[in-house]
């Protein structure tokens, strides 16, 4: 990855860009980019053009018949199908305004990059886009369309998140599986601190309802890594109470909360069968997206 | 000192104030917070408390080492704060003039004390006592100025006294008990004893295995449980001493134109024999008589210097050892003695008796030979009590009063006066003797004058015979009768006699009692008053008696010991006014005569004064008037101050003996003497520190532990 690549994907470069659209092209310039793979390697049959083979391609999509007449390596590349819908909910409740001083982002605005890509993506993919904001309940939705110009109203509604509120993540998750008619691929962001039974419940609905569930998780570099020493006075979000600590004698413990914590998401996960990703806002954006799309492609889906 | 340790509560209001020190942050995951909380908040609050515990722990030693305090070793209790009321006292008495290397044990006490006084901590206190015949407390008070200490160190002088340890123990208990009223914060306290423990002094402290402790001893006992005793000054090894130690004019009285002669006392302590040791007698400035004489070791040696006939007046000699190595003589200041004495005309005596045979035994014993005696032999006259008032009293050196039965009021005055003025009174008490009119009389007066009787008056007892008991020949006027009792006094019987009895304490004067009863009772009896001396006979030698067919008291008066007796009893009353008053030891009191009033001056080797001056430096006082007579030597009356050579033996009690005096006392109340601080003590400073150190770095150890193990 070249330099340039990597600083497409990096939080702070990302940061200082204005603009979700602007953030989201970016974000996915670099991510393919560094790919250097076929920007549609789609499950479709219907051939759509040549292109000049480059080292790291995938040798199986060489047409060995246009190399027999012309002596050259081309690729075949395919028109996708169009049949996928994905659906993007997004976390913007209180919780997710956090930023801590080492984050070049917030996790609202990180979560917002990352559904901005992935819609970019499906967008670039032919296929159809859908998105939810919630806190405790839907915020505002963009309905499923596969129009690319569709990702300026999108990023607008993404943009315009003015919820202060506590979130309730089983009760927005009924929700968004009431609303949503079809099938889809629903890519969940969300720091998902609350109750971890209601939300596995919350997920569990979605996937009752038969869609395919993706949860991205998004938290601050600080929630991870404790990393306080001084006396502090923790304020919380989301209506939450005031709690002051020794922060340096209470690491061990908060990070093995956290961990069981993360382990009882993951666990709920895995038993009804939700892809679960975990990332911290101060990772490089091809990270989640490498990782969300790859499980996609080894599942299949 | 202590208020260091509130620095130790330091972390305490670090930890209070550190409550409002917090950063805020908003905070998302308040639940995982929460729940770690949950999980910590026991071990955190262990792992505060024991930071806390260190921290305080760490100001506290700092604090504690910060004040030096002290370990006592045995038994004191573990640990003083180092504040410390410290009763310095320094001996200045004669055995502290002896000197090794140029500098006298006095100086190096002094220099004891000043190295105590720049080794006081804040909050010590300090009492100075110069200690001598008297202890004077120097600074009135229980001090914490360092300046003032010194002064008073320094004004200690050299005395040619004798210590005496009652006023000494006085003074210390007053110390302690101002300090403990005036400085109730500084809990220990220590008597710093400077001085070279002569055992002349502190013997009497000490309590023997078979007897019981004495006064002093159980009030030494009582010091050591307020105070713990030090002795710091090391024996300097001097031991070897000679010295003049009495001085003695024979015949006691000078009578002027009578031959006499001067016996001199010499005394050796410790080393060999001091050979060639020249003695010389000197009148004024100038060497009389001298000898060259061999002092044996640890003997006492007397020479003789006969002197012509006395000339009327005063007469001043000083006796002095000369040729003494130093090796051998280790306190100089008692190589010289000094005698005063008024050469007077023949001593006149009246006996007084309101019958004849009254008054003839005393009258003969007094003189036997008549108008042809020597000139040392009183002339003796003779009238009766009806004509006491109308004598000429002043010309009479002393009254023999034999059996008189009720002075009047007006008799008893003059009798008081006359004694007060330096008279010598003897009573000798017969049959006719009213005790109760006596007592009354004579006794304690009810103006709070003292009693004349150095004795009350008890009923006569009969029924003897009784024989004497000189009491071990302590008393002057029998000690020449020792060894010759067959001549002496072992003959005499007394048939009858008053009895004695003391008066209460307080109300008269001390009794020497020179000779008694084998049955106990005192027989004569001597006491002081005023300037002058009486005596009580208690049987009447008279063996003629008033009423024929009575039987005589005692047939002392036909022992071959009535006449000396007699004789030796006259002139010890004379001796007070005559001799004793112008012949003093350091440290006496001045009992200036009442002529001597008009005193304009005194010279003294200790400066001039106005008034009567104190004796504590030996050597010549001399008392100038204007009028022209002040007694017989006329405007210039010279007094000899001598020292008490009881500390010339420089025989020293060791400092673990006087340490473990109280051990030694069979008292039950007596504990161990707590250790001084001053020797006994350690310091605990180091300690301290070391424990500081080691509480910082577990701290730091602590802290990085405890951060790790929660990482």
């Amino acid at each position: 990855m070249s330099l340039a690549t990597a600083a497409n994907l990096d939080p702070a470069v990302v940061a200082r860009l204005e603009g979700l659209e602007l953030r989201a092209r970016h974000v996915v310039d670099g991510y393919l980019a560094g790919r250097r793979r076929s920007r549609r390697r789609g499950q479709s049959v219907e051939f759509a053009e040549h292109r000049e083979y480059a080292p790291g391609d995938d040798p199986r999509y060489v047409d060995w018949k246009a190399f027999g007449k012309t002596d050259r390596m081309y690729l075949k590349q395919y028109e996708a199908e169009t049949n996928l819908v994905c659906t993007l909910a997004v976390d913007v409740s209180e919780s997710m305004r956090y930023r801590s001083p080492a984050a070049a982002l917030s996790k609202l605005d990180y979560g917002a990059c990352v559904a901005a890509a992935v819609a970019l993506l499906v967008y670039q993919q032919r296929d159809s886009v859908g998105l939810f904001t919630f806190d405790d309940r839907v915020q505002s939705v963009v309905p499923v369309g596969s129009n690319p110009n569709d990702l300026a109203q999108l990023s607008q509604v993404l943009e315009s998140v003015d919820s202060a509120r506590r979130s309730d993540l089983q009760q927005a998750f009924d929700e968004i599986a009431d609303r949503q008619r079809r099938r889809s691929v629903t890519v969940v962001i969300s720091d998902l601190l609350g109750d971890v039974a209601r939300t596995l419940a919350g997920l569990r609905h979605l996937h009752y309802r038969r869609h395919e569930v993706l949860v991205l998780q998004v938290l601050d570099p600080a929630e991870v890594d404790f990393p306080f020493d001084r006396a502090t006075r923790f304020m919380g979000l989301e209506n939450l109470p005031r709690v002051q600590a020794e922060p340096a004698g209470l690491r061990k413990a908060y990070q093995a909360a956290l961990a069981r914590f993360l382990e009882q998401l993951q666990a709920g996960c895995r038993e009804s069968q939700i892809d679960y990703e975990l990332c911290r806002t101060d990772e490089p954006f091809d990270a989640p997206l490498r990782r969300l799309l790859t499980r996609r492609a080894v599942q299949g889906g | 000192m202590l208020g260091w340790l509130a620095a130790a509560a330091l972390p305490w209001l670090i930890n209070l104030w550190s409550r409002n020190r917090y950063e805020e942050t908003p905070w998302a995951a308040i639940d995982l917070l929460l729940e770690a909380l949950r999980h910590e908040s026991r071990r955190l609050r262990v792992q505060n408390w024991l930071l806390l515990a260190i921290r305080t722990a760490l100001l506290a030693a700092l604090a504690l080492a910060v004040a030096q305090p002290w370990w006592r070793t045995a038994g004191a209790g573990p640990i003083s704060t180092g504040a410390v009321h410290r009763v310095v006292v320094v001996d200045c008495s004669l055995s502290m003039a002896t000197a090794s290397d140029g500098i006298s044990r006095l100086e190096r006490a002094q220099t004891r004390a000043r190295d105590l006084i720049g080794q006081m901590a804040s909050g010590d206190a300090i009492s100075v006592i110069a200690w001598g015949a008297d202890a004077t407390d120097l600074l009135g008070r229980p001090v914490q100025d360092k300046a003032s200490a010194l002064t008073a160190i320094a004004s200690i002088e050299q005395q040619d006294t004798h210590n005496l340890v009652a006023p000494a123990l006085a003074t210390v208990e007053a110390a302690l008990a101002r300090a403990r009223e005036e400085l109730p914060h500084v809990p220990a306290a220590e008597v710093v004893w400077l001085t070279d423990r002569a055992e002349s002094t502190w013997s009497a402290v000490l309590a023997t295995d078979d007897s019981a402790p004495g006064e002093l001893a159980q009030r030494w006992s009582r010091l050591c449980e307020q105070a713990s005793q030090a002795f710091p000054m090391p024996d300097d090894g001097v031991l070897s001493n000679v010295a003049v130690t009495d001085v003695q004019l024979d015949p006691p009285l000078a009578v002027a134109g009578a031959a006499a002669s001067i016996a001199v006392t010499l005394s050796h302590w410790g080393g060999d024999s001091a050979r060639d040791v020249a003695v010389e007698l000197r009148a004024g400035n100038a060497v009389v008589d001298s000898r060259s004489i061999e002092l044996p070791q640890a003997e006492a040696l007397t020479v003789r210097f006969a002197l012509d006939p006395l000339a009327p007046g005063q007469h001043a000699w000083e006796v002095r050892i000369v040729g003494v190595a130093e090796r051998q003589d280790g306190l100089l200041r008692d190589d010289v003695r000094r005698l005063a004495a008024d050469a007077l005309p023949r001593v006149r005596v009246a006996v007084i008796a309101d019958s004849p045979a009254a008054g003839d035994d005393m009258a003969r014993a007094l003189n036997p030979v008549g108008p042809a005696a020597p000139p040392q032999t009183p002339d003796v006259a003779r009238f009766a009590m009806a004509n006491f008032g109308t004598a000429p009293l002043s010309d009479y050196a002393a009254l023999v009063l034999c059996d008189i039965a009720t002075p009047t009021p007006h008799e008893a005055a003059v009798l008081r006066r006359y004694v007060d003025e330096g008279g010598a009174v003897w009573l000798v008490l017969g049959d006719r003797v009213d005790a109760s009119a006596y007592n009354q009389l004579l006794g304690p007066d009810v103006g709070g004058d003292a009693a004349l009787l150095p004795m009350k008056l008890a009923a006569a007892s009969a029924g003897g015979p009784w024989r004497l008991d000189p009491r071990g020949y302590e008393h002057r006027i029998v000690r020449p009768f020792e060894g010759r009792e067959r001549a002496g006094l072992a003959g005499v019987a007394v048939l009858q006699y008053m009895r004695l009895d003391p008066w209460n304490e307080g109300a008269g004067p001390a009794a020497e009692v020179a000779l008694g009863l084998d049955n106990g009772d005192p027989l004569l009896v001597l006491g002081n008053y005023g300037h002058g001396r009486v005596a009580l006979l208690a049987t009447d030698p008279a063996l003629r008696r008033r009423v024929a067919a009575d039987s005589p008291w005692t047939n002392l008066a036909i022992s071959p010991s009535f006449v000396p007796l007699v004789q030796r009893t006259v002139e010890w009353l004379l001796m007070r006014a005559r001799v004793d008053q112008f012949n003093l030891l350091a440290g006496e009191a001045m009992n200036v005569p009442t002529g001597l009033s008009a005193v304009a001056k005194w010279h003294t080797p200790a400066g001039d004064f106005a008034t009567a001056p104190p004796t504590n430096t030996a050597g010549f006082y001399y008392a100038t008037s204007d009028q022209p007579s002040v007694g017989a030597g006329g405007a210039t009356r010279v007094f000899a101050v001598n020292i008490d050579s009881r500390e010339s033996d420089l025989s020293a009690l060791g400092a673990e003996l006087l340490a473990g005096v109280d051990e030694q006392a069979p008292t039950q109340s007596a504990p161990a003497t707590p250790p001084s601080v001053a020797d006994s003590a350690k310091p605990l400073s180091w300690l301290l520190l070391t424990l500081a150190f080691a509480l910082l770095l577990g701290e730091r150890a602590a802290v990085l532990w405890l951060g790790r193990s929660s990482a």
